[in-house]
């Protein structure tokens, strides 16, 4: 007999905080040099090489929001995540098992680090307002539109080189306890669930876009988003680029350095943004993006059903490998330890979505 | 694109307002009715400058009686499957209706009448007619949705105690707060009717999804149930349409077996077997259950808006 799906994420009436925007990422890298010089192609500039660590950062900011550290293996070492009111920093330094940090961890700003339900360290980062720089546009009025030429006599300039990124926006999380860790970000850090998806048969809910709650200020779409998956690991992260054009011009130094491309360029249904993945010298999924849906607090949850055609309005058919089904012997083996240690992971959600996933959208693309 | 209204309470006055950005904006309508409204805004409406939020409000059911309601049963493939219908044998569009005196808030309660105990929910698009019709719609009738103006949220709240064994669809769908309506009245514009397919249904007990599905797997559309509809009934502005449930009720068929084994026993020990079943079944709403409801496209160009209900038992 068919069991009632488990809980969806909600928003909280009374969360721990109210955080600002995701702030960095770490990874655990075996080979430093490769990684530092894809990231480069990638867009982002070195600001701090260390022993051990280096820090990229974008163009928004003269803070960093990637941080490649030297490991025996690559994974995801951890997240940083700004918040801007001073009273919620302290209810969150008072939560049991909080480490706190005077002098930050990647930069100098006091930090609290909280663990979330799967173990991953959350730097919370306490930094006033007014220090997050607003980007600016740099390239006004280049785009010639039907009835309107502001580019008049003038050929689009030709530019070779990296994008250029303007910040980290998001981060993609695959968790063994979905609703456990869905539920903590919304609990301790105010977000809002802006779309779910759920399985079509058992209406299981298995992936969540979480954006800040900033009141009346807009905030992405999502920059957090939490999925159903084998073992607990780092999907992809997305950075924010300018428009179109530096997107398609990211790819095409990506691709023309050598680089494996991943799935683009599209446009998303959900968040809206503009596409393009590459993967880097290990092999994870990091995304170049613009265009993406920004959402006051007004912004009530949607729900939709999971499927793969339900990614993408438009753009180049999603290649076979680009979501990651199979079973590798260390997702298993991750999958045995969660069950073994009392996870609530359900084995049939995570069948449906293994079918879900497989099933190819838009059979009537041939190549 | 489709404007979104609201009916509302402020400091005990009745108003109308635009939906827009999780803001309202008064329109200083005054308290008028449903089809008084519809034509108040063909005038092209003014708006005060202030906003409220939606907390700052009264939110009431945008359809205001008297009204006709005419529903649609059976019309969504796995619904019909899950009643207990071959959907390959039924072959007809179900019509019934329902009392206008059950129209309620969408933000509000869901009272369990005394003598019922299967009470169950039915999350649906709403149509609202903005003209009359007074003769059956032909094939040369011209478009029909010329007739109407406007999309809505509603729950069809059923006693299946009351709806089944006593044969009386018009009284378990009927009693008072069994059809909360709203909160958002989506006054189309030009070309927006043809959304409707893209509108995804969402119902939840508890913060469990128990329906979803799309519009587009209506099993007959709404221009030809509107159609059908005019050979029966006469329909004036004002009046609504809800187009049938998804799949997720908790009422469930019992299995084919069991029917037949039921078809030899007497009616009232069938009906009494029935209700027993039924009542095992968890799915039941129970006093304190919270529905939350919503219907809205994945690009939001249509979205009906919110609807957060509390069941409570009648004293």
């Amino acid at each position: 007999m068919k069991q009632i799906p488990s809980a969806c994420p909600v928003r909280s009436e009374r969360p721990l905080s109210k955080a600002a925007d995701i702030a960095y990422i770490r990874l655990g890298r075996k080979n430093l040099e490769s990684a530092s010089a894809y990231y480069q192609d990638f867009g982002l500039d070195v600001m701090e090489k260390k022993e051990g660590r280096i820090l990229f950062r974008g163009n928004s900011s003269d803070l960093p929001c990637w941080s490649l550290e030297k490991a025996d293996r690559d994974f995801l070492i951890g997240l940083g995540i700004y918040i801007h009111s001073s009273e919620d920093f302290e209810n969150l330094k008072s939560i049991p098992n909080a480490e706190f940090k005077q002098n930050g961890r990647i930069n100098s700003f006091p930090c609290v680090t909280l663990f979330d339900p799967s173990g991953l360290p959350v730097d919370v980062i306490y930094i006033p307002e007014e220090r997050i720089r607003i980007p600016k546009k740099s390239r006004e009025g280049l785009w010639n539109s039907p009835g309107k030429s502001p580019r008049a006599n003038l050929p689009r300039p030709y530019d070779s080189k990296p994008a250029k990124i303007i910040r980290l926006g998001h981060a993609v999380f695959l968790k063994q306890e979905f609703l456990k860790n869905a539920s903590w970000y919304c609990e301790t850090f105010g977000m809002i669930p802006s779309d779910i998806q759920i399985l079509p048969e058992s209406k299981e809910p298995v992936i969540v876009f979480l954006r800040f709650d900033r009141g009346d200020i807009l905030s992405d779409h999502h920059s957090i988003v939490i999925a159903s998956g084998i073992a607990d690991s780092l999907e992809h992260c997305a950075f924010e680029l300018e428009d179109l054009d530096e997107v398609a011009r990211g790819r095409e130094w990506l691709l023309g350095r050598g680089h494996r491309p991943g799935w683009g360029i599209g446009r998303h249904l959900l968040g809206s943004q503009i596409f393009d993945y590459h993967r880097d010298p290990s092999g994870m999924l990091v995304e170049h993006y613009a265009d993406g849906d920004k959402f006051d607090s007004s912004v009530p949850t949607g729900i939709h059903l999971i499927n793969r055609k339900s990614l993408y309005q438009w753009g180049e058919d999603m290649p076979k490998d680009f979501l990651d089904t199979s079973l590798s012997l260390r997702k298993l083996s991750e999958l045995c330890k969660g069950i073994l240690s009392g996870k609530q992971i359900s084995i049939p959600t995570l069948m449906e979505l293994k079918k879900v996933a497989e099933v190819s959208p838009r059979t009537w693309i041939k190549y | 694109m489709a404007k979104n209204f609201i009916r509302f309470e402020k400091n005990g006055k009745i108003d109308w307002g635009e939906w827009k950005q999780g803001k309202v904006f008064p329109l200083g309508a005054g308290k008028l009715n449903t089809r008084e409204f519809l034509e108040f805004f063909k005038e092209g409406p003014t708006y005060d400058s202030k906003s409220y939020s939606p907390e700052e409000l009264e939110i009431l059911s945008p359809i205001t009686a008297p009204c006709q309601v005419v529903c649609q049963g059976a019309n969504y493939r796995q619904h019909l499957i899950e009643s207990g219908l071959d959907p390959d044998e039924k072959n007809y569009n179900l019509f019934f209706s329902k009392s206008d005196a059950s129209l309620t808030s969408p933000l509000g309660k869901v009272i369990r009448p005394k003598n019922v105990r299967l009470l169950d929910y039915e999350i649906e698009l709403g149509l609202v007619f903005g003209k009359s019709i007074k003769e059956p719609l032909g094939k040369n009738s011209g478009e029909v949705s010329d007739y109407v103006a406007a999309f809505f949220m509603a729950n069809d709240i059923s006693a299946r105690d009351i709806q089944l064994p006593q044969l009386q669809w018009y009284k378990g769908k009927s009693y008072r707060t069994f059809l909360p309506a709203g909160p958002v009245l989506a006054v189309l514009e030009p070309g927006d009717f043809q959304l409707w397919k893209s509108l995804e249904l969402t119902l939840l007990v508890n913060d469990r999804i128990r329906q979803h599905d799309t519009a587009a797997n209506l099993v007959f559309n709404p221009e030809e149930s509107i159609r059908e509809l005019s050979h029966f009934c006469n329909i004036e502005p004002g009046d609504v349409l809800l187009t049938g449930t998804p799949s997720g009720c908790a009422l469930r068929a019992p299995g084919k077996l069991l029917q037949k084994i039921a078809a030899l026993l007497p009616e009232k020990k069938k009906w009494e077997l029935f209700v027993k079943g039924q009542l095992k079944r968890s799915e039941y709403l129970q006093p304190g259950d919270t529905i939350r409801s919503f219907i809205r496209s994945a690009d939001r160009r249509i979205d009906l808006g919110d609807q957060i209900l509390k069941v409570d038992q009648e004293s």
